[in-house]
């Protein structure tokens, strides 16, 4: 789909989702659900618990959008910054039963201080142009699923795969490689 | 306690576990403080990548096969599949002397470039046979200019499975 459409796509389906579409916010669940555990996980969340989070956080802003309750969605900002609030409730309820044993929990001493992790940003401008560089340097073909994989949270494998002409483990090896090299230009 | 190998991390955060080995996984790095402390690594290392992509100039994938070409190239395939079974059919059988002739049938390769193979049927004890071969497989019969009248004409040999004209006068 060409970029244009793709964001008239995205815009079509989160008025619909606000409004309480209920297909809507299933595609908008599967398209930006791994990015908001993917943030509690990068926030020190235990992997258990950062599950719950996201599928309360999904269930609370649908609840939302059903009772007419959301004026604005922009996603996957909203649903990031609604489980922030559920993990950080929860550390703070952590911390209160850990003050009240004398004894700290494991999840209030992992969880980071939103005000120190800026939210949208895991990476300095200096490491984000070498690994545009280098991303550049990929061969076109790894480019094209590195773009499709990553334009398309909510694709499965299978599906890139198909529309490659790739096998799915082809594929796999071909992202790993490039996620590699990119890691690699970022630590340099 | 075996910790996940480092694979399975990426694994993990790119989506490629299924639901079965995600459930594992989730449950051991719960309870594991040093896979989960490497969870979180592997994690903001991808929240780096999509940061990278989402900053990478916008392109349109022109490696991408798009359906309808591979469909097309499938049908295309699948043609050209039938006419070599076809032409193994015919060569591979045995050629009995008709009237002095050796050969009672020719059937010619398709040329890449025609989307429909033509089969060349000509008269003789084989014909009738090749004609009706060719049918089965929907394909064009072209019969030579100096080939006999086709014994199968009329309607039958004349239209295709499909009703267009089948057969062909060279």
């Amino acid at each position: 789909m060409p970029v244009r459409g793709k964001i008239d796509e995205d815009e079509r389906l989160t008025e619909l989702a606000r409004t309480g579409d209920a297909r809507a916010w299933d595609t908008l669940i599967a398209r930006h659900g791994r990015r908001v555990l993917l943030t509690l996980l990068a926030r020190g969340v235990r992997a258990n618990r950062a599950e719950e989070i996201v599928q309360e956080t999904w269930a609370r802003l649908v609840a939302k959008s059903r009772d007419g309750a959301l004026e604005r969605l922009e996603l996957p900002g909203l649903a990031i910054a609604q489980a922030i609030h559920f993990s950080l409730d929860d550390a703070r309820a952590n911390k209160a039963r850990a003050a009240a044993s004398l004894d700290e929990s494991d999840e209030a001493r992992g969880v980071v201080d939103p005000a120190a992790l800026p939210l949208d940003r895991m990476v300095s401008r200096e490491a984000l142009d070498r690994a545009l560089q280098e991303l550049e340097r990929c061969p076109p073909k790894a480019r094209d699923v590195f773009t499709l994989v990553y334009d398309n949270p909510d694709l499965a494998h299978v599906e890139a795969a198909r529309k490659t002409g790739l096998s799915v483990q082809r594929l796999r090896q071909t992202l790993c490689e490039v996620r590699a090299r990119l890691r690699a230009a970022m630590e340099d | 306690m075996d910790h996940p190998r480092d694979s399975v991390f990426e694994s993990f955060v790119i989506g490629a576990l299924d639901a079965a080995d995600s459930e594992a996984f989730v449950a051991h790095v719960s309870t594991c403080d040093a896979c989960a402390a490497k969870l979180q690594n592997e994690s903001r290392h991808e929240l780096a990548i999509a940061e990278v992509h989402a900053a990478s100039p916008k392109r349109v994938l022109p490696g991408i096969v798009p359906a309808k070409r591979r469909t097309a190239a499938w049908i295309g395939a699948g043609a050209l599949a039938l006419a070599a079974a076809l032409l193994l059919f015919v060569l591979g059988r045995p050629r009995v002397p008709v009237e002095g002739r050796t050969e009672t049938m020719t059937v010619t390769a398709p040329p890449v470039t025609t989307p429909i193979p033509l089969v060349v049927c000509r008269d003789g004890r084989g014909q009738e046979k090749c004609v009706e071969e060719a049918h089965r497989h929907g394909l064009f019969v072209s019969y030579p200019p100096w080939a006999k009248a086709p014994p199968l004409g009329g309607g039958r040999s004349g239209q295709g499975p499909n009703g267009p004209p089948f057969v062909q006068q060279m």
